[in-house]
């Protein structure tokens, strides 16, 4: 016999009254009992789900939006707006859903207004080279990442939420969906469309890569 | 499979959580299509080189600081005022202070612009000023000079050019 999916471990048994039903949607155990707790008063539960997103929702708002400054205030302002409605979530959607849906809603608002951080030239390293680094090759990453960066950063903005959610946050095709609003097909079709665009952008890198 | 379904197991492919036979059904369309080959080895190429830029990293102390920032905040949205206008948002306690509200709009508006009491209407005729029942011709005799004041008095009330007439009291 086969062995049963990872996912199935996660599944909690089913609760009575409303944990049932939030159950039913899909929804996480533990998200569950801290939303539940939180309804109940607990302050701790809200401290307990801030600790278990954050780094999810600041890495979703850092791809978006590039800077660190935006990102974190993005993901300053989810959780604020988690806070304000959370007493009235019933649990149509998963929690997660539901915190990646206003994560990308408040970088696309974010997006349209411009950010109110004026960039002073200072380059941010991803890499902080180790004492044993080759030198040429930190800089060669570096350069790099602006260039992914740069490339993302030209796609309209549903194609680059749709790319960051799918290849580095690693979502089906149809949590991608629930979380943009709008049909799988529509979600393959528009990831099919941004990476032929970033193809395009980052071919001369994949020829040097290859050589 | 046509090149179209295997477009779209060509982007689920890529992230490697492909049931099995879907992914030997694919393999078997590339074998026989040169032009999805081509694709699916640009698309494998491009998300390869999207997932080799790795997650910044955070400088030490960046997460003390968010939760300290974020208690801030959350405290703010705690405070009295914020507690009564989430309250006053509720649909049943909103319905009830616009109802309420109306009713003391439309009570001062009656309050101050209604008209109760009809205002006196002014004489018709200000060409005869009816003085019956309380100017007599004794007393006029008694008072030589109430006529040069009846006329004055009658002139004050914007009759200026009335001729005093003396009418006999009761039609005797």
């Amino acid at each position: 016999m086969s062995e049963p999916p990872k996912w199935a471990s996660r599944m909690a048994k089913p609760l009575a009254g409303q944990g049932s039903l939030l159950h039913r949607r899909g929804m996480d155990a533990e998200d569950q009992a801290l939303v539940e707790a939180f309804k109940r008063g607990e302050d701790s539960a809200f401290t307990a789900l801030v600790i278990k997103y954050r780094e999810q929702v600041y890495r979703i708002a850092r791809r978006m939006l590039h800077g660190h400054e935006d990102a974190s205030d993005v993901a300053q302002d989810v959780f604020i707006r988690v806070h304000r409605a959370l007493p009235s979530f019933r649990g149509r959607s998963a929690l997660k859903t539901w915190l990646y849906r206003i994560t990308v809603n408040l970088c696309l608002d974010y997006a349209r207004r411009g950010s109110r951080y004026v960039l002073t030239g200072l380059k941010e390293l991803e890499w902080e080279p180790a004492l044993n680094d080759n030198l040429v090759e930190a800089a060669e990453r570096n350069e790099l990442a602006r260039t992914v960066r740069a490339a993302i950063g030209g796609l309209a903005p549903r194609q680059r939420a749709m790319v960051v959610l799918r290849v580095y946050q690693d979502l089906p095709y149809a949590e991608v969906a629930r979380i943009m609003g709008c049909a799988e097909g529509t979600v393959k079709a528009t990831m099919f469309a941004a990476l032929g665009k970033l193809r395009k952008t980052l071919a001369p890198l994949v020829t040097d890569s290859r050589e | 499979m046509d090149c179209k379904e295997a477009r779209d197991l060509i982007l689920e492919c890529l992230s490697g959580t492909t049931p099995p036979d879907h992914r030997r059904a694919l393999v078997a369309h590339l074998e026989d299509c040169s032009v999805c080959r081509r694709e699916v080895a640009e698309m494998e190429d491009t998300v390869a080189m999207l997932r080799a830029v790795p997650d910044p990293r955070l400088a030490p102390g960046h997460w003390a600081e968010f939760m300290s920032a974020l208690d801030r905040r959350v405290a703010l949205e705690t405070t009295g005022w914020r507690r009564l206008s989430r309250l006053l948002r509720t649909p049943r306690i909103a319905w009830s202070t616009a109802a309420a509200t109306s009713v003391v709009v439309v009570a001062l508006g009656f309050v101050l612009f209604a008209q109760p009491f009809p205002r006196p209407e002014r004489a018709s005729d200000e060409s005869q000023v009816d003085l019956s029942g309380v100017v007599t011709e004794s007393l006029v005799q008694s008072f030589p000079s109430m006529s040069t004041a009846l006329t004055s008095w009658k002139a004050g009330l914007s009759a200026p050019d009335v001729s005093y007439e003396l009418i006999s009291v009761g039609g005797k």
